[in-house]
């Protein structure tokens, strides 16, 4: 496992991308060829359900970026641009964030006035592709990111030279881990299972309330779309360690597909799916049959928006919310068009969230997949 | 036309000097220009030479008004038989015989007015200098007896030359205003505008042109190679009118009325005028001279209205050629491109006509007269040969070039292309007297339609191309900036050499490009 690994191992990537560079543009120049990358296509028509580790992965369609096409010579130039920055990088021993990067990569081309890159998300889309072609992942390369992921409860991990006790971080404090979590040594867990917060807010209320504590469990949020540290450290802790985990986000469709990042990964990062997602992930709520069953008052019933509809019928499409459970939830936002923030119990009592909601459903085992 | 010889000439002059176009000093040194010009190049391309015609104006009295100017016109034609200069010169409508012919000159007067216009506003003599054996030269001054219709003869001389030579040189002396202004340009503008565009109608004329100020404007030929004479035209069943018919008659000797026909008309042969003269209900034995006056009136009715008899001959007509065109468009006006079309010939009326058009884009030149012309769309038109300056705004060709889509073929208001067109036929259907404005006839509009969209639609192609190369261009400015990128990159992780690596892919890049 490379969390084993020492942070100077990263040799085998400055040497893989040495050889992607000397085999698809090195090779085909001095055979007075066209040069281009080729890597498979990170879009939906390229990804599919792996039913035996049900997680999203890549088909096989490949694209390709010539240098001779003008549309595609901009991202070959920019591949070899943010290749030969992250090679150097290697080489110097530096571990620069994506944003670094990102500064790194941008200047005028010179006789031009065109930058090489614009806005950061087209740097991070090529640091993407590489990850596809040196089948190496960000966190292998060094590469650094904002950490959104916040943890606590009974868990004391080994980071560097540091021992952290995860359930010692203050009032109201939590646990951010390294950008590669892979490097975390987990030394010992005293939870029954995983709580995954979608909101920062809820995390922090649940902290302040010592859920974990007196629930045994271990509370992580990642504050709305989850990052990658946030989804590996779910996965290692349900398959290393075999913990449950729950889920808990707002009764809409956005926060139903959070959910689904988290369970069975999303399309950009298809090709990370298998190191990230985490299949077993479960759906405690808030679900749309919670919001009747609950009889949360009328007034902290939040309407549907038009995007919320759109995104609900698009859900229902998906092989992944297929399941009887998913398909009946979905049917029902349809029909009633109506949602709820998980904050909305509070409207029965304060602590209803955390006294009776959580503990009532976990332990009855209430949950959808 | 005879009538007239009954008046006297001064005033049928008079009465018709606006329509020969001599109205005003200005114009009429325009006219007198064009006379002298036209009757030059008809007497070269008898001859069958190349013309090389020589235009001199010069300022002789201009104290106060009027300027008095002399213009000496020389060419290198058939020159004139020495008994025939008199007559030619100074008897109106001598030799003007009933004829069908494309041809230049107004009304067969051409010079005649020009000679005219001279004695009436300047009282000078005309002096003519021809050799027509190649080496006797003959010298006259002339005058009109304006009252018989007679010329005098004032001096005649004849020289014997050393070095044989053909051509007439025609000098008058002549009231105009060569800088008096007619809308926005000076008579001086369109006297040179005229002879320009005459040697684009003509492309195998040479015109040299001095004047008043001593500059000289040459304008070269563009083509060596004559073009064929327009042969004379019997005229055709569809285009013939009572006066004509008459006048046929009373030339013909006595015959049967199928001879005449099969004789005197153009695509009649015996079979065919047989039956029209029985499907017309005429005897085809009755004496052509018998003819009552009523007859011939339902004769001609029958001949226009039968829908049997052939189009008109086109072999009467005489286009410039659309190589020939397009050689003296592009001498003349240097553009970046052109397309020129010589349409086949068509009839009207009974008469043969033929479209030829030309569009030129870009050049320098070509942009400095769009400039001049704002929105509207720079035109040159030309009607047997002769172009034409004046009422362009009444004019089919003007009317055709703005009922069209420019859009379509990629000329937007600020494109800068010069359209050409040519119509010749053994009768132009002009609009008004002055003979300035081609009328709108259904189908000369056609065919000035189909002729741009000819030409319209290869500039299309070609601004696309060009559009597409400054495309192409920008295209491997960028990938050349790109390649200089990814080399610094590359040298940056592997050992090569950097300027290798930027030819080696400029190379691939340009290959395919190339190739494509």
């Amino acid at each position: 496992m490379s969390s084993q690994s020492d942070y100077g191992g990263r040799e085998w990537i400055s040497e893989k991308i040495a050889q992607l560079l000397e085999k698809s543009v090195l090779k085909p120049l001095k055979a007075e060829k066209v040069p281009y990358f080729e890597l498979l296509s990170r879009t939906k028509d390229n990804v599919f359900i792996d039913e035996e580790i049900q997680v999203i992965r890549l088909g096989n369609k490949k694209i390709k970026r010539r240098l001779s096409n003008i549309d595609e010579a901009k991202t070959f130039m920019r591949t070899v641009l943010i290749a030969a920055i992250i090679y150097e990088a290697i080489k110097n021993n530096k571990y620069p964030t994506i944003r670094d990067i990102f500064y790194d990569a941008k200047h005028t081309i010179p006789g031009t006035d065109i930058d090489t890159v614009d806005v950061q998300a087209e740097s991070d889309n090529i640091i993407e592709d590489l990850e596809v072609m040196l089948g190496a992942s960000r966190e292998e390369m060094g590469l650094q990111t904002d950490v959104k992921c916040k943890v606590v409860g009974f868990m004391r991990v080994k980071s560097g030279r540091d021992i952290i006790d995860c359930s010692r971080q203050g009032e109201g404090g939590a646990y951010s881990p390294p950008t590669n979590v892979d490097r975390l040594e987990i030394l010992d867990v005293s939870a029954e299972y995983v709580l995954v917060v979608e909101k920062d807010a809820v995390f922090n209320t649940l902290n302040m309330e010592r859920y974990w504590e007196k629930n045994r469990c271990i509370l992580i949020t990642a504050g709305g779309q989850p990052d990658r540290p946030a989804r590996r450290l779910i996965k290692r802790l349900n398959e290393e360690l075999g913990l449950p985990v729950y889920v808990l986000t707002d009764a809409d469709p956005y926060g139903f597909y959070i959910y689904s990042v988290y369970r069975i990964g999303s399309i950009t990062l298809s090709h990370e799916s298998v190191r990230l997602a985490c299949p077993r992930a479960r759906f405690i709520g808030v679900s749309v049959s919670d919001i009747y069953e609950y009889n949360l008052p009328k007034n902290v019933i939040i309407k549907a928006k038009e995007a919320d509809i759109k995104r609900a019928i698009e859900l229902k499409s998906y092989p992944w919310f297929q399941s009887q459970a998913w398909q009946r939830e979905l049917d029902l936002f349809l029909e009633r068009k109506e949602k709820a923030e998980i904050e909305a119990f509070s409207s029965k009592s304060l602590g209803f969230l955390e006294e009776k909601y959580l503990p009532e459903k976990i332990k009855s085992g209430h949950y959808i997949m | 036309m005879k009538g007239f010889t009954h008046l006297s000439v001064s005033d049928w002059f008079y009465r018709n000097r606006y329509i020969a176009g001599f109205t005003n000093p200005a114009r009429s040194l325009y006219q007198a220009v064009r006379e002298l010009v036209e009757n030059s190049l008809d007497a070269c391309e008898a001859a069958g030479n190349l013309p090389h015609i020589t235009v001199d104006l010069k300022l002789i009295s201009g104290r106060g008004a009027p300027k008095i100017y002399k213009l000496t016109v020389s060419d290198n034609g058939t020159g004139i038989p020495p008994q025939y200069v008199p007559q030619a010169f100074c008897t109106v409508l001598f030799g003007s015989k009933f004829e069908l012919k494309q041809q230049r000159g107004l009304f067969g007067l051409g010079v005649k007015m020009a000679v005219l216009y001279s004695q009436i506003t300047t009282g000078r003599p005309v002096e003519v200098t021809t050799c027509y054996d190649g080496c006797t030269e003959y010298h006259f001054t002339l005058q009109m007896d304006l009252k018989n219709n007679k010329p005098i003869v004032l001096s005649n001389r004849a020289q014997k030359l050393k070095e044989p030579r053909r051509g007439t040189t025609v000098k008058i002396c002549l009231v105009g205003d060569y800088d008096r202004r007619l809308g926005s340009k000076s008579t001086g503008d369109y006297i040179r505008e005229y002879l320009k565009l005459t040697t684009v109608a003509n492309p195998h004329a040479t015109i040299l042109f001095s004047d008043p100020y001593d500059a000289v404007y040459t304008f070269e030929r563009s083509v060596e190679k004559l073009p064929p004479l327009p042969r004379e035209a019997v005229p055709h069943p569809h285009g013939v009118d009572v006066e004509m018919l008459k006048r046929m008659i009373e030339s013909s000797r006595s015959t049967s009325l199928q001879t005449f026909l099969s004789k005197n008309f153009d695509r009649v042969g015996p079979k065919k005028a047989l039956e029209f003269l029985k499907w017309a209900g005429f005897n085809p034995n009755k004496d052509v001279k018998k003819l009552t006056a009523d007859e011939i009136v339902k004769l001609v009715n029958a001949l226009k209205a039968y829908e049997k008899f052939l189009p008109p001959s086109p072999d009467v007509l005489s286009p410039i050629g659309a190589e020939e065109l397009k050689a003296a468009i592009s001498r003349l006006f240097n553009p970046e491109f052109v397309k020129t079309v010589t349409r086949q010939p068509k009839s009207y009326s009974g008469y043969p006509f033929q479209v030829e058009a030309g569009i030129a884009y870009g050049g320098p030149i070509i942009e400095g007269l769009c400039r001049g012309e704002g929105d509207f769309r720079l035109l040159f038109r030309f009607a047997n040969k002769i172009p034409l300056l004046f009422d362009e705004r009444g004019d089919v060709c003007r009317k055709v070039v703005e009922s069209m889509d420019w859009k379509q073929y990629k000329v937007d208001d600020t494109t800068p292309i010069a359209i050409f067109i040519h119509v010749c036929s053994t009768r132009i259907p002009y609009k008004t007297a002055g003979k300035e404005m081609i009328a709108d006839v259904e189908e000369i509009e056609e065919e000035i339609r189909f002729a741009l969209m000819e030409c319209a639609r290869e500039l299309r192609r070609y601004i696309y191309r060009k559009m597409k190369g400054i495309k192409e261009e920008e295209r491997l400015n960028l990938l050349k900036a790109y390649i200089a990128e990814i080399a610094d990159n590359l040298v940056r992780v592997v050992k090569e050499d950097r300027q290798k690596l930027v030819e080696l892919m400029w190379m691939v890049v340009t290959k395919r490009v190339k190739s494509k």
